[in-house]
């Protein structure tokens, strides 16, 4: 919430529909200044159209988004959706998070110092004059996390911030975004990967074109709601307190290749 | 000494070396963005679409740069704004709007009773008949081009690397995509005149695939772009004079002579290569 008890980004009603095909559909939501939020769907449920709509990258198609004046939104895309043949430098890349009304080629020493600090920060300062192909996923990531931080946002939002990173990397991010939330930056992400969401996040968010449920992993995640959100079968275990998720495909996908069971019946 | 200074002793060649130069660079400082937006294709069509315009304001007597530069506009905007549905796609876009425009600088040229000189220029260009009058216009259009790139250095930059993020890190994407595409129907009726409008695409595009060869800084390689397009106007003006080949041929055989070096040259290099892997140059 900003100091006047309003939440930072509200959503009433929103839909979105790209050309006349609605994506998302009944969104209520709200932002809180540290709160933490993973949103969680299938392929094509419209994670990435909410995190761009929250951004302000779209507007809505139906109902409405209010933000509190002057927030400042930091963005990570998705590592796939970047042309890693760009030619451009670690540095170059953060230095785009600057504030992008000032005119003129160069940067202020104030911006540099930023961003060499925020390198720094994250594990990566001694990487900043080298192109963003020859860093490791877990450094792209990083760096693009650093682009976003460069504004002093009040918001971070994260598209797939996971994929395609070890475990290690995984828990380096969500520790850099824990200590974000700690300063009171309300982070939000999409992700695939639910046993995260379930031992790393504070809240989570069930899309599938609409709100599928919200609330605590252990509240949010149970059968019911990951079959209508998914539509597949899960069974959960619970582990020091956070819920395990498990693919509850009836038998081993070799069993059904191999013939000794009937995989039709799945 | 005196068979690089020979050339001096005519006006119409200091002029062409100028104004060769001015449009190499020109053409090489566009092309940057144009080639790492992956849209060497509209440097190729707006050309073509130009060409339209020029027909059609020779015959109604229009002046050249005003009737090519307002068919210009309409034509890049016109693409802007197709390709932005989804459906539909800026390569193809492009295609229908451009060929389209061309098609009719064709029909009035066929209707008008035959081919001139003009229109011989526009396609092919004729460096060595600029006037005083195509100087200043191309010399004006470089400058206000270099100023607008140089002054929105980082939002360009921003919209060209991720222009699916840079709208909420609060670069105006729109505005910018619609400017640029002004930017880009100037540079081509500017060198329209000396490069001709089948040459046009080359000298966009061979400046920056050879910096992209050698740098993986974009600063480094928007630099060395222009260099490469400036010193290749320069160069393959004397090869012109010399050789007495056209000056537009001249100046991109030039260019593509530069491009087999510097490939060659990084060709143990994979590193290199692979930089070109994410460029398309239809």
């Amino acid at each position: 919430m900003t100091a006047d008890g309003r939440p930072l980004i509200q959503l009433r009603g929103v839909a979105y529909a790209y050309d006349r095909e609605l994506v998302l559909t009944g969104v209520e939501m709200d932002i809180e200044r540290g709160s933490v939020v993973g949103i969680v769907g299938p392929s094509g449920s419209g994670k990435t159209t909410l995190l761009k709509l929250l951004a302000g990258a779209i507007s809505p198609t139906r109902g409405t988004m209010e933000r509190a004046s002057s927030v400042r939104i930091g963005y990570v895309p998705q590592v796939e959706s970047v042309n890693w043949y760009f030619p451009v430098t670690v540095d170059e890349v953060v230095l785009m998070g600057s504030p992008a009304r000032r005119f003129g080629a160069g940067y202020t020493a104030d911006e540099r110092q930023r961003a060499h600090s925020l390198l720094h920060d994250l594990g990566i300062g001694h990487l900043e004059n080298r192109h963003i192909r020859e860093l490791s996923g877990g450094q792209q990531q990083r760096v693009f996390l650093a682009r976003a931080l460069m504004a002093d946002p009040h918001v971070v939002l994260l598209d797939e911030p996971m994929s395609g990173v070890d475990v290690k990397t995984r828990q380096d991010v969500l520790a850099a975004l824990q200590q974000l939330a700690a300063g009171g930056v309300a982070v939000v992400l999409t992700t695939h990967d639910l046993n995260s969401v379930a031992a790393h996040l504070p809240e989570v968010v069930c899309i599938n074109r609409r709100i599928v449920a919200r609330g605590t992993p252990l509240e949010v995640l149970v059968p019911e709601v990951l079959l209508t959100t998914f539509g597949a079968q899960m069974e959960l275990i619970e582990h020091h307190g956070h819920p395990i998720v498990i693919d509850m495909h009836p038998e081993p996908v070799a069993a059904v290749a191999e013939g000794r069971v009937d995989g039709s019946s799945a | 000494m005196d068979l690089l200074l020979d050339p001096f002793r005519y006006e119409f060649f200091v002029n062409g070396l100028l104004v060769a130069a001015l449009a190499g660079g020109l053409c090489a400082l566009v092309g940057t963005y144009v080639v790492l937006r992956n849209m060497s294709y509209i440097g190729h069509g707006l050309s073509h679409a130009i060409f339209g315009g020029a027909v059609a304001s020779f015959l109604v007597g229009v002046n050249f740069y005003l009737g090519a530069g307002a068919w210009g506009v309409a034509s890049a905007l016109m693409v802007n704004r197709v390709s932005r549905r989804r459906s539909i796609g800026a390569d193809a876009a492009i295609g229908v709007i451009t060929t389209a425009s061309f098609a009719v600088g064709i029909a009035l040229i066929s209707s008008s009773g035959g081919f001139t000189r003009n229109f011989e220029a526009a396609l092919f260009g004729n460096v060595l008949g600029v006037s005083r009058v195509d100087v200043i216009v191309v010399a004006a259009v470089t400058a206000v081009v270099a100023l607008v790139i140089l002054l929105l250095y980082r939002q360009f930059l921003f919209l060209t690397f991720d222009p699916e993020v840079a709208d909420v890190f609060g670069v105006p994407t729109a505005r910018l995509d619609a400017l640029f595409a002004l930017i880009l129907a100037s540079t081509v009726i500017a060198t329209m005149q000396i490069l001709g409008v089948t040459l046009i695409a080359a000298a966009l595009v061979i400046p920056p695939v050879i910096a992209r060869l050698l740098s993986d800084r974009f600063r480094t390689m928007l630099t060395l772009s222009v260099l490469i397009g400036t010193v290749s106007g320069f160069a393959g003006m004397y090869f012109s004079f010399y050789l007495d080949v056209a000056s537009g041929a001249s100046i991109v055989l030039t260019q593509a002579l530069l491009f087999t070096i510097a490939y060659a040259a990084s060709a143990g290099n994979r590193f290199s290569r692979r930089r070109l892997a994410g460029v398309e140059t239809h």
